[in-house]
């Protein structure tokens, strides 16, 4: 008798707690309360960054275009603005923008050669030789650090449109061929520009510990010519 | 006795455990989560994206609505005046180059992303690491004559730049993770088979150990570039 009612009391006592616990599982779910894996979350959280810097970028975009129909709706309805010239300044600025019209500003000239020092035993030469991924990286590193023009030996770098190609002892850049040393020359922030081909990690840095030559020199004026290749599409609709 | 003496010994490493556990708790909240309980913390987050993912259709909207308002400016103009038509189509002949249109057509779409993780190895791949790899994918899209590029929905343009940051890529400055997606523009067959030469990119980046899929496409929308550029410090010169 003893043990059978010990025995209810304890189902007693752990189906209200089973009923407790159903109870605050329901109610955690009605809350808005949402379930995800740490890596989940973590993924979700970077997600969540990236929109958010979109967001700043859309925000530019609308006050860039509000600014753009103020002005073409004034240049249109003043009789004081001559519609035409205020197209020819806009044309001005868009080909700028793509890349087609010579710039010039403070920037950095970077020079790049190919190594002198003697090879290790069986070192294969290629190690202290300039490569076309290695022009590509170091562009790429300047674009990061906010360069608005760049060219190498004079001729223009628009992504989207050049190439930087190996061709046996030569770089093609554009179609057009050049032979080491390589002098690419950037237009933005000096020390920007500078401190991201010194800086401790930055891909010239590796560069430079094979033994290839990089130089950089901050300029006050830097002239960079425009893209010479032709504007047409013939895919593009 | 000697039951409850085994008895104490496990109250013991209940003790310890119960310790041990509270610490890890307390490790996993600091390090990822800034404090706040894993739940809470999920929900806060869940519900910023949702809300922010709904401002950026707004924006987007409203973009395109001040899109249409300027095009109908300049088509008003340009009924009027012939010289002001032909200056118009210069214009935006040139906005295309730059990137700052809408484009369609035929071309290719390639798909990059991580492998699963491999729990044998235990190190995580992440092609964000190995970004230099987009940069050679890019250059041979270019060689192969692609006419418009974008990465994830970002327009590549003049001053693009393809970065590792953490673990993630910068483009145009914003943050994206795999699955990378990259439409191209221009005769697919060439850019497919440019890409899937033997030796080319392609194979480098899978045989690095990523997924690479090519699929050509006979329609193709690439998004215009969706910031503004301004020069602070370059000037044009004649």
């Amino acid at each position: 008798m003893m043990k059978w009612s010990n025995r209810k009391w304890r189902f007693f006592i752990l189906s209200v707690l089973l009923g407790i616990l159903v109870a605050l599982q329901v109610k955690a779910l009605n809350t808005g309360i949402k379930y995800l894996s740490i890596k989940d979350m973590y993924t979700q959280s970077l997600e969540l960054e990236s929109q958010k810097s979109e967001i700043l970028l859309l925000n530019q975009k609308v006050d860039e275009l509000k600014a753009q129909i103020d002005a073409y709706q004034t240049a249109k309805d003043d009789a004081e603005v001559d519609y035409e010239s205020f197209l020819k300044s806009e044309i001005e600025l868009t080909k700028a923008s793509a890349g087609l019209t010579r710039m010039e500003g403070p920037g950095v000239v970077i020079i790049v050669a190919d190594g002198t020092r003697d090879l290790i035993e069986d070192e294969n030469p290629n190690n202290v030789l300039v490569h076309d991924l290695d022009i590509r990286a170091m562009v790429d590193d300047l674009r990061n650090a906010g360069a608005e023009a760049i060219a190498i030996n004079g001729q223009r770098v628009v992504l989207g449109k050049s190439k930087i190609q190996c061709t046996g002892p030569t770089i093609k850049i554009n179609d057009v061929v050049f032979a080491p040393p390589y002098v690419i020359e950037a237009i933005g922030d000096r020390k920007f520009l500078e401190s991201a081909i010194n800086a401790p990690d930055s891909f010239s840095a590796s560069l430079r510990s094979w033994g290839v030559f990089v130089e950089v020199n901050t300029s006050i004026s830097v002239v960079i010519p425009p893209y010479e290749g032709f504007v047409s599409y013939d895919y593009v609709k | 006795m000697k039951i409850k003496n085994d008895s104490y010994w496990i109250g013991f490493a209940c003790i310890i455990l119960g310790v041990f556990i509270a610490f890890q708790m307390k490790f996993v909240q600091g390090t990822y989560l800034n404090g706040a309980s894993p739940t809470q913390k999920t929900t806060e987050i869940l519900n910023e994206l949702s809300a922010v993912k709904a401002e950026k259709e707004l924006l987007i909207e409203e973009i395109e609505r001040l899109e249409e308002q300027l095009d109908k400016i300049q088509n008003s103009a340009s009924e009027e005046n012939a010289v002001v038509k032909s200056l118009t189509d210069e214009l935006n002949r040139f906005k295309a180059f730059s990137g700052m249109t809408k484009v369609s057509g035929t071309g290719i779409m390639i798909t990059i992303d991580n492998p699963p993780t491999d729990l044998n190895v235990g190190l995580e791949k992440n092609i964000a690491y190995d970004y230099r790899l987009m940069l050679d994918l890019i250059n041979e899209l270019n060689s192969a004559g692609a006419e418009a590029i974008s990465i994830n929905e970002q327009r590549m343009i003049n001053t693009t730049e393809i970065r590792l940051a953490g673990t993630q890529v910068n483009v145009n400055t914003l943050p994206i993770s795999p699955p990378f997606i990259i439409k191209v523009i221009g005769d697919s067959k060439t850019l497919d088979s440019a890409i899937n030469q033997r030796f080319g990119v392609v194979q480098i980046i899978q045989e690095s150990g990523y997924y690479v899929e090519v699929k050509q496409v006979e329609q193709l929308e690439i998004g215009a570039y969706t910031g503004s550029i301004k020069f602070r410090y370059a000037n044009t010169v004649k």
